[in-house]
């Protein structure tokens, strides 16, 4: 089989933008779980919340950026209130417990999406429509730019982890939440803190993604096994591995597509499974256990 | 001072009690050892006086406070905890290690790092050559002199010890135990060290409280236990280490 290699640039990049928005998605979920040990499967309600808010405030304004920025902090505060209200209840308990309760909240949230937002998909416009040349193929800007906002976020959250005390008690809690606990060190606040993050980040993806696909309620639903599948790869827990896994997937979904599409949608499963018997922690992950 | 008062705990899905009902003080300024053999509750007691576990009933008194009232974070910053696995964090510094707590609590950043050179030297590790090491770096002893010095961090006035020295090599074992106790005078704290190696506890402690199944048998001087042994189970552990003493003396008597 040949492939126009015209048309594999212009897959590859945009396999590298589905692989961002995959990332922002992904990273939330998985701090969340080698922190708290939750599956939180609502960070897709925050990223479908980050979409329509996007699109709410980029209508009354005209501003996309605004709109951005915006369902960035309704993610945060969706996810803060969630944090408060319920999680905070629940970390003590099996991840299963949270997976399902999550799994609630995410229906429960699409729920009120639909009540509020109606229930026909939203169009966001493009916020430029200007196109580079790149080996004779035109690569919309919109798509690189999806690519350095997950790569600033990437560089962010490291450097948040690594460089800063906080993010240093957040891997210590990783590591050995008894630990941090019996220092003294406030948990509760560390645990909210990731999840307003990873909140923000789905938001974040929602809005950033929004002007790519039409904004609706199950739209996070169509991303959840993606997202799932990018986590597991990954290893639950690191962020190198959620990269790295994102990457990956992204440009087997895009790949796949432009080789064989009806096995496009199988591909990642394949992959995963593979990676599994391989590595059951993932690539780079802890093992899914209780504490 | 700490007390506790009919203090039990059962686990989820437990047809016993782990520990209790037990009866404890602990005078300002004493060392305490609680000795047992594995499974006798002593660690479970142990993390109940900082609640990282909740009790099922009675309760624990610092300084004549119940502590149940009180926020549980605040209260472990007043407490020191010594883990078994001596769990200093793999990715940060033996300096930023023991200075978590303080940054956290923003201290002002020149009063952190004397604050942790400060540390360092009571545990006998030299700042200079110390501080930017990682964890990995250290032998077992020095590892745990850090998690001391960590413990140590945001001045507590108690320590609680769980199997601390558990897993370094004899030589080592004798010399921070010996140094554990200077600390312990030094800056008049009031500690409760778990072991289940009666000669640690012996040359150790203040006192010995000797536990069985969750309950308390029998607390004293080690000079009390083994005049007058509560039952033939303390006779045996208190025994121990003159047996131990005797045997290796005719082991060593043996013409070789």
């Amino acid at each position: 089989m040949s492939l126009d290699p015209r048309l594999v640039m212009s897959s590859v990049i945009f396999g590298l933008s589905i692989g961002g928005i995959y990332f922002l998605l992904a990273i939330g979920l998985s701090l969340c779980f080698g922190l708290m040990r939750i599956i939180s499967l609502d960070q897709l309600l925050y990223y479908s919340i980050g979409a329509f808010v996007t699109y709410s405030v980029g209508v009354a304004t005209g501003q996309f950026w605004l709109g951005v920025a915006a369902g960035a902090a309704a993610g945060g505060l969706a996810s803060l209130a969630v944090e408060r209200l319920i999680f905070r209840r629940i970390y003590a308990r099996d991840p299963t417990f949270s997976m399902i309760t999550s799994f609630g909240l995410l229906f429960g949230g699409i729920g009120i999406i639909k009540f509020v937002w109606g229930v026909v998909p939203r169009p966001v416009e493009v916020p430029t429509l200007a196109q580079f040349d790149v080996l004779g193929t035109q690569i919309p800007v919109y798509r690189l730019i999806i690519v350095g906002i997950a790569v600033v976020v990437y560089a962010l959250i490291w450097a948040f982890l690594h460089r800063t005390i906080v993010g240093k008690a957040i891997r210590a809690a990783i590591e050995n939440v008894e630990h941090v606990e019996g220092l003294g060190i406030n948990v509760g606040r560390l645990f909210t803190l990731t999840f307003v993050i990873a909140g923000a980040l789905s938001g974040l993806a929602g809005g950033v993604y929004a002007p790519l696909i039409l904004v609706d309620p199950m739209m996070g639903l169509e991303m959840l096994a993606f997202v799932f599948m990018v986590v597991i790869i990954g290893g639950l827990g690191s962020i190198k591995g959620t990269a790295i896994s994102a990457l990956i997937i992204g440009q087997v979904v895009s790949l796949g597509s432009l080789i064989y599409a009806p096995a496009a949608q199988m591909a990642p499963f394949v992959i995963m499974l593979a990676i599994l018997l391989i590595r059951p922690t993932g690539l780079f992950g802890v093992a899914l256990t209780r504490r | 001072m700490i007390e506790l008062r009919q203090l039990r705990k059962r686990f989820d899905h437990a047809d016993h009690d782990a520990v209790g009902p037990l009866d404890l003080r602990v005078p300002p300024g004493e060392l305490l050892a609680l000795v047992g053999t594995s499974g006798s509750g002593k660690s479970t007691t142990l993390h109940m006086i900082n609640r990282l576990v909740e009790p099922s009933a009675g309760s624990v008194l610092i300084d004549g406070i119940d502590i149940s009232g009180q926020d549980p974070v605040a209260l472990r910053r007043g407490i020191g905890f010594v883990f078994q696995a001596i769990g200093l964090f793999a990715h940060m510094s033996v300096a930023d290690n023991i200075a978590i707590t303080p940054r956290l609590l923003r201290w002002p950043r020149d009063e952190v790092a004397a604050r942790v050179d400060g540390l360092l030297e009571l545990v006998h590790l030299d700042p200079a050559i110390y501080r930017a090491r990682m964890p990995h770096q250290l032998s077992g002893g020095q590892r745990q002199r850090a998690a001391f010095a960590r413990a140590l961090a945001a001045r507590p006035r108690i320590m609680l010890m769980d199997e601390p020295f558990g897993a370094l090599d004899p030589l080592t074992r004798d010399e921070l135990s010996a140094e554990f106790r200077t600390i312990h005078e030094k800056l008049g704290l009031t500690s409760i060290i778990v072991t289940h190696d009666m000669t640690e506890a012996f040359l150790l402690a203040d006192r010995i409280a000797v536990m069985r199944a969750g309950r308390l048998v029998q607390i004293g001087t080690a000079r009390a236990l083994l005049a007058d042994p509560a039952d033939e189970f303390v006779r045996q552990m208190v025994r121990m280490p003159r047996l131990r003493a005797a045997r290796l003396a005719r082991a060593m008597g043996e013409p070789g």
